[in-house]
């Protein structure tokens, strides 16, 4: 399955989510931001399509807000 | 339940002054009791005191009054010549010193005159009168029997005035009998008065005006004169003292309940010339007196109580609101300080793992170009030079997807040291705020700077 792009409204919230995914077992990769996306911070997530609603979860567990999912 | 610091600030305040108002009160109560008890008792028995000098003052008037009637010339005249006309005399002099009868009569007991006009020529079988015809000067509280109180016209003056109530057959008197003599010191007869008690209220008036209570005389279990009131504020008489104080034969101290109010009392029997208890007279001071002012005092000291509280909480919310105020806004610094130095954790730990990830991804491209690199010179030696470059080509675009990759991983490091950068600045100036934070706790707990 193809990855997605998980962005957020700035690098501290890319960072958080990271550490999130990692803790909650979810293999995410810190990419540059694609050019396609719309969003304040520099950097994004990409993630296993699979992965997309747990990784959701656990970001919305841990209290971190998702600015948006490319696809 | 969980409390917050304004509500356990303001709650020990409140519940301080609660506890000390509480203290207070019964610290005052308890010390009111004893000291009232102490009032109450010295006030009942002076009042009780002063009753009892009412009393024999009035028996000293008796004895007086009889005592000059007997030194009366007109009257030692008339006793000689058993003059019926005295009765005028003697009417005037029981009249202008209050006596309720004053009779003479002969050597023999006879009686020749009386004050109240009633019937003469009888013998009168008082013991007093015999003792005055002995010589004795007599001056007592007595019981005036019935045979005696019919003749002076004295038995309405012991009838009840209590409707269906049956009165008694017997009066209580302070009385007094003298001998009359003549010139040569023989007696000629004897002069005997005095005050019938019952439904007679000057003492009693007099003392409860006087000392401030409420004052009875009790005759045979009745009160046959007293102030006290009853509740529809007539006087109470003609009606029957409580069971235990109607036999009373030593001095009784205690609570005593009449005319439907409690009074703390002191009751004395009256005894007679003979030391014989003939009555009993009961001093009382409402006990409401003595318990209003302990209720007004607690009564005070509670409503003082909740003005200091109100007081307190004027003053103190001001304080813990300013002082919550304080901490919240500490609270904020440490909060949003935390948060930073969070980030800066996350982001090192981040920032290390994406490190590892590119130094896997970079050695993974360097095996990839390796194994092209040795694979060609392989095809190249065993193919006579000619390179046919498929696995080549396959391990080259491996390599160039991971290029690619890694160029995204080095820009993605480039932004995290930057970012980490100006994070650990901030983080610097954070851990400058939280010593200040530190430094404010400590002035708002020491209030020194």
């Amino acid at each position: 399955m193809a990855d997605v792009i998980l962005f957020f409204s700035s690098n501290a919230d890319t960072m958080i989510a990271t550490k999130a995914l990692k803790d909650g077992g979810i293999a995410a990769k810190m990419i540059p931001k694609p050019a396609q996306v719309n969003a304040p911070a520099n950097l994004a997530l990409s993630v296993d399509g699979s992965a997309e609603s747990s990784a959701i979860a656990v970001l919305g567990k841990a209290n971190v807000a998702l600015g948006g999912v490319y696809k | 339940m969980k409390l917050g610091l304004k509500t356990k600030l303001l709650g020990t305040l409140v519940g301080a002054i609660v506890i000390s108002s509480a203290i207070s009160a019964i610290a005052a109560r308890s010390t009111m009791a004893t000291d009232l008890n102490k009032l109450a008792a010295q006030q009942v028995a002076s009042g009780s005191t002063g009753f009892a000098g009412y009393w024999d003052g009035k028996r000293d008037l008796v004895k007086l009054l009889v005592g000059q009637a007997a030194i009366n010339d007109a009257i030692k005249r008339g006793t000689l010549a058993h003059a019926r006309n005295l009765d005028a005399t003697l009417t005037a002099i029981a009249h202008q010193g209050g006596l309720s009868f004053l009779t003479v009569v002969d050597s023999h007991g006879v009686v020749i005159a009386r004050a109240t006009g009633g019937r003469p020529g009888v013998k009168l079988n008082s013991p007093f009168v015999r003792r005055a015809l002995a010589g004795e000067t007599v001056s007592t509280a007595a019981t005036i029997p019935h045979d005696e109180l019919e003749p002076e016209l004295l038995e309405p003056q012991i009838e009840s005035t209590t409707a269906g109530r049956e009165g008694l057959v017997e009066g209580l008197g302070i009385v007094s009998a003298l001998p009359i003599s003549d010139a040569n010191e023989r007696t000629i007869g004897a002069v005997y008065g005095g005050i019938v008690v019952d439904h007679y209220y000057d003492i009693v008036d007099q003392a409860a005006h006087a000392l401030g209570g409420k004052a009875a005389v009790v005759f045979e279990g009745e009160l046959i004169s007293s102030s006290i009131n009853r509740p529809d504020g007539t006087r109470l008489v003609d009606d029957g003292v409580s069971a235990k104080l109607k036999d009373v034969k030593q001095p009784y101290y205690g609570i005593d309940t009449e005319g439907g109010v409690e009074y703390l009392v002191r009751v004395e029997p009256i005894l007679d010339d003979q030391t014989h208890v003939i009555a009993s007279r009961w001093f009382g001071v409402p006990l409401a007196t003595f318990t209003s002012v302990q209720s007004h005092t607690i009564t005070s000291l509670l409503l003082w109580g909740i003005a200091g509280i109100l007081i307190g909480l004027l003053i103190a919310v001001p304080v813990v609101e300013r002082i919550g105020r304080q901490l919240v806004a500490r609270s904020r610094q440490v909060r949003d300080s935390a948060k930073e130095l969070s980030v800066v954790i996350v982001g090192s730990e981040v920032s290390g793992d994406h490190v590892a990830q590119t130094r896997a991804a970079v050695e993974r491209q360097g095996e990839l170009l390796m194994q092209a690199a040795t694979e060609s010179e392989a095809e190249l030696t065993s193919a006579g030079g000619v390179a046919t470059a498929k696995g080549v080509a396959e391990k080259i675009l491996a390599a160039s997807v991971l290029n690619q990759e890694i160029q995204g991983d080095i820009i993605v490091i480039d932004t995290l040291a930057t970012e980490m950068a100006e994070r650990t600045q901030q983080a610097v100036a954070r851990v400058g705020e939280l010593n200040e934070v530190a430094k404010g706790l400590d002035e708002l707990v020491t209030g020194a700077k």
